[in-house]
């Protein structure tokens, strides 16, 4: 018997031995927020930014409930209290829990609230106590719980959390939604404010920039508070993104890892609409089956504003609404709204043009659902909105009371740019109402280049206003795509033969990188107009190469965008409106050198345009049929070389401009046919489709 | 013949300082004063060995190199004559099993209020784009929206009656 008995107590060792070793350490920090509910506990992984979860493990190896989690990112556990075998446990890698023996806690007694700092486990009951146990066995007292007497055990705390950089612990109290710290050395709590949200904070995490997010048990709300600096006097907080609910809720995270924005689909709205991370711009966990329109949204590592949109960024799946009727003051007006899935729409409207959407007086569609398949939805335009350009954004989602901010766990955000009008007013588009053209320049004139036409290269539209024939203001888009040369070249749009009295000087208005800049855009000496974007578009840019995207070790992104309205003064009949593109032109910088044909600078005097367009009252006819230019004025015949050829493109779509010094006919071989035809054949030339990919900027 | 090879960097940064790199190019970043500079060879055209280039090539007097033609419409919508009805023209759509053919509304081209019923004008249509998708759609009906796909010839203009 006595033999027997060894034997048992000698499996039972290596029994526990096992367990032991069972839970090995998580391999790294990780990003995920560790969520664990119900009883058996089950452990749910988190996406703080949109409040997505996922079941990460229905059975942690032993029963009962897990709460007072948190991570030490010493050994990399979690540890945590068994509320129904008053134990402490040990949560590895695998998320398998092994029972610690844990000396000097109080019997019998459970605790729900607590987290590690500085490798020592802290749990906290109101009105028990507040104790420490040390977690690292080269330190005295390993394993054991020494309670901290002059703690504050008054708060009614539900969860603790450590701040990554100060090491201190804090905690909201439930019933007056105060925000306390609370010193991991004596306990003592300090008050830092009120957080403005009261409930059930079951679970708290802290990110790596200081950020602390905490979730609220009934109605599954995800706050965040903003306390990288720590001693800040702002700390309320504010929705931050959906998360589950549940009626038992703790959480642990590694609070060294940044949050984890992989798979985030995001908004491209002006940043004074709240679009980014840091404004906590909306954004949805990417899902198959829930989403706008017919892709399936890219994900992107957080918001564009406006230079760069959504649509440049990976595919183009800014697809699924569409205003198919004008947007006009007090009147009725219709969306096509494509869904795939169903979910509920949210949708607002900034009106006012304020550059904000106001939940309470600008939300069009408010928690509406929607099946799978094309609706056709009504809205009122207010009789006090205001005439211009604004923007709108609309979220679907599960979720059926969202705002314009704040995380989504599925769905889509989409932004749209839009024109506010008055009544009867027709749109037209160039090329359309989203796309673009390309104006593409060879800076070299009146030399010969070397014909790889990206030496300025500028996406380009035109939205043009008409009511009974007349266009009353003309809006000119663009972006510069590449700057392939050293020479500095400015850039201006002239409106052939309106003069420069027609333009309404008080209401041209300009934004530069979606934000309005106070300045005349209408070059002054001029006696037609004349739109003058920029003198200088190497200013536009902070480029760290020798040239701007055109050369694919040099990777940059897109910078400068610009938008100017050009209202009249009296409306322009169709008829005397240029055909668009109107005159767009580059100019030489003045006092920057053209030093291949000129010893001095010719400056402002020197314009390049496109073929047989008129050069403006600002330059310097002298110039033309100089050096290889043939132009010949009389017979308006411009730009052209002795073999017809232009030293600038007009080409009919978001085009792949050649890579540095390559020949455009090495970059798009059809473009031979092209222009030897005169333009019957090979009319597709510039298509992304006909281009040899490694001669093409991508 | 053995070459020292130690000395390629520098060959290659001679060349890389004395050959074309597209585009005028003064090499400097700074305002030029009133000296002078000195021509630079960059963007010397191609060899006459050398495969095609295009400075070789030979318009045609009269080309124009648009990448876009104007095409006129004419639409006709009788049932619409006293409604509030607007007409889009897109240069793209979607098609599909479940959805048929939608448009891409981001390739609009035009959208303009019928009048009485009718309304005709030109658009700018790119070349590569053969066929246009026309929708019309009444807000007094909300949700009354038709649309026809419409292959473009280029001697006629976009007509649809309906």
């Amino acid at each position: 018997m006595k033999k027997y008995r060894q034997y048992f107590l000698l499996s039972l060792i290596l029994f526990a031995s096992a367990l032991q070793v069972r839970a090995t350490p998580f391999d790294q920090c990780p990003t995920t927020a560790f969520l664990f509910q119900s009883n058996n506990v089950q452990i749910y992984g988190v996406n703080l930014v949109t409040g997505s979860y996922s079941l990460l493990e229905d059975y942690v190896g032993i029963n009962g409930n897990i709460n007072g989690v948190g991570f030490n990112f010493e050994d990399r556990y979690i540890y945590g209290f068994n509320t129904s075998s008053y134990q402490v446990v040990r949560i590895g890698g695998d998320l398998q829990a092994t029972e610690l023996a844990v000396s000097g806690l109080p019997s019998n007694t459970t605790f729900f609230v607590g987290d590690v700092a500085d490798n020592y486990y802290y749990v906290y009951r109101k009105n028990v106590g507040f104790y420490k146990i040390n977690l690292d066995e080269n330190r005295d007292n390993f394993m054991q719980a020494i309670k901290i007497d002059s703690a504050d055990i008054s708060l009614n705390l539900t969860d603790l959390a450590v701040h990554p950089t100060d090491n201190q612990i804090y905690a909201v109290d439930n019933q007056s939604g105060r925000l306390y710290r609370i010193s991991s050395q004596t306990g003592a709590s300090e008050l830092l404010g009120d957080t403005g949200v009261t409930g059930t904070f079951g679970a708290g995490y802290f990110d790596v920039t200081g950020n602390y997010y905490i979730g609220r048990n009934n109605d599954g709300k995800i706050f965040r508070i903003n306390l990288s600096d720590p001693d800040t006097s702002d700390v309320s907080a504010e929705f931050f993104a959906q998360g589950p609910s549940s009626n038992q809720n703790d959480g642990a995270r590694c609070a060294n890892a940044p949050i984890s924005v992989d798979g985030v689909d995001w908004g491209d709205a002006p940043s004074s609409y709240s679009t980014s991370l840091a404004d906590n711009g909306p954004r949805h966990q990417i899902t198959e089956d829930l989403y706008l329109g017919y892709q399936v949204p890219d994900g992107e590592p957080d918001g564009l504003n406006s230079v760069l949109n959504d649509d440049d960024s990976n595919i183009n799946d800014e697809d699924g609404v569409g205003f198919i009727t004008a947007i006009e003051v007090g009147l009725d007006s219709l969306l096509q709204v494509t869904v795939r899935g169903e979910g509920f729409l949210n949708g607002w409207i900034d009106w006012n043009i304020d550059g904000q959407f106001d939940e309470s007086t600008e939300k069009v569609f408010d928690g509406l659902y929607l099946n799978e398949g094309v609706h056709y939805l009504p809205y009122r335009v207010p009789m006090d909105a205001q005439v211009g350009s604004s923007w709108a954004r609309f979220r679907l989602s599960s979720i059926e009371d969202l705002t314009p901010i704040g995380g989504a766990p599925n769905g889509e955000v989409e932004d749209y740019p839009i024109s506010i009008a008055a009544s009867n007013v027709t749109y037209r588009y160039y090329p359309s109402e989203t796309g673009w053209v390309t104006l593409a320049y060879e800076d070299l004139w009146p030399k010969i280049g070397d014909y790889d036409m990206n030496d300025v290269v500028l996406r380009y539209r035109i939205v043009e206003l008409i009511r009974e024939d007349n266009v009353i203001r003309t809006d000119i888009h663009g972006s510069l795509v590449a700057l392939g040369a050293t020479y500095h070249n400015g850039f201006a749009v002239h409106l052939q033969n309106i003069n420069y009295e027609a333009v309404d000087q008080p209401r041209l208005r300009g934004l530069i990188n979606g934000e309005v800049v106070q300045r005349s855009f209408l070059e002054q000496g001029q006696s037609q107009a004349v739109i003058k974007i920029s003198d200088d578009l190497w200013e536009e840019v902070a480029s760290d190469c020798r040239f701007y995207r055109t050369q694919t070790s040099c990777k940059e992104s897109i910078e400068f965008s610009f938008e100017v309205s050009v209202n009249f003064n009296q409306p322009i009949a169709l008829a005397d409106m240029p055909d668009a593109p109107y005159n767009p032109f580059i100019f030489a910088t003045p006092y920057w050198g053209r030093d291949a044909v000129y010893s001095e600078t010719p400056g402002r005097a020197l314009e390049i345009h496109l073929a047989d367009k008129p050069l403006t009252d600002l330059a310097d006819p002298t110039l033309l049929g100089t050096v290889d230019d043939t132009s010949d004025v009389q017979s308006s015949r411009t730009f052209r070389t002795s073999n017809n050829l232009p030293w600038a493109l007009v080409i009919g779509t978001d085009w792949l401009h050649p890579k540095e010094t390559v020949d455009l006919l090495e970059a798009y071989p059809e473009f031979q046919g092209w222009i030897e035809s005169g333009g019957v054949t090979n009319q597709d030339w510039y298509l992304d489709v006909k281009a040899s990919t490694d001669k093409v900027y991508q | 013949m053995k070459f020292n090879t130690s000395i390629y960097p520098v060959i290659a940064l001679v060349i890389f300082l004395m050959s074309g790199c597209g585009g005028g190019g003064s090499s400097s970043q700074e305002p030029v004063s009133d000296a002078p500079s000195p021509p630079v060879a960059e963007d010397m055209p191609n060899s006459e060995d050398g495969p095609l280039k295009t400075e070789a090539l030979v318009a045609p007097e009269s080309f124009d190199f648009t990448t876009a033609r104007t095409i006129d419409f004419n639409i006709k919508a009788p049932a619409y004559q006293s409604k509030r009805a607007y007409v889009s023209i897109y240069s793209d759509y979607h098609e599909t099993q479940n959805l048929g053919i939608q448009p891409k509304h981001q390739s609009r081209l035009l959208m303009i209020q019928l009048q009485e019923g009718m309304s005709e004008g030109k658009v700018e249509v790119t070349n590569d784009v053969d066929k246009v998708l026309v929708q019309v759609v009444s807000v007094d009906d909300l949700s009354y929206v038709y649309s026809a796909l419409i292959t473009i010839d280029p001697l006629n203009a976009i007509e649809w009656t309906f």
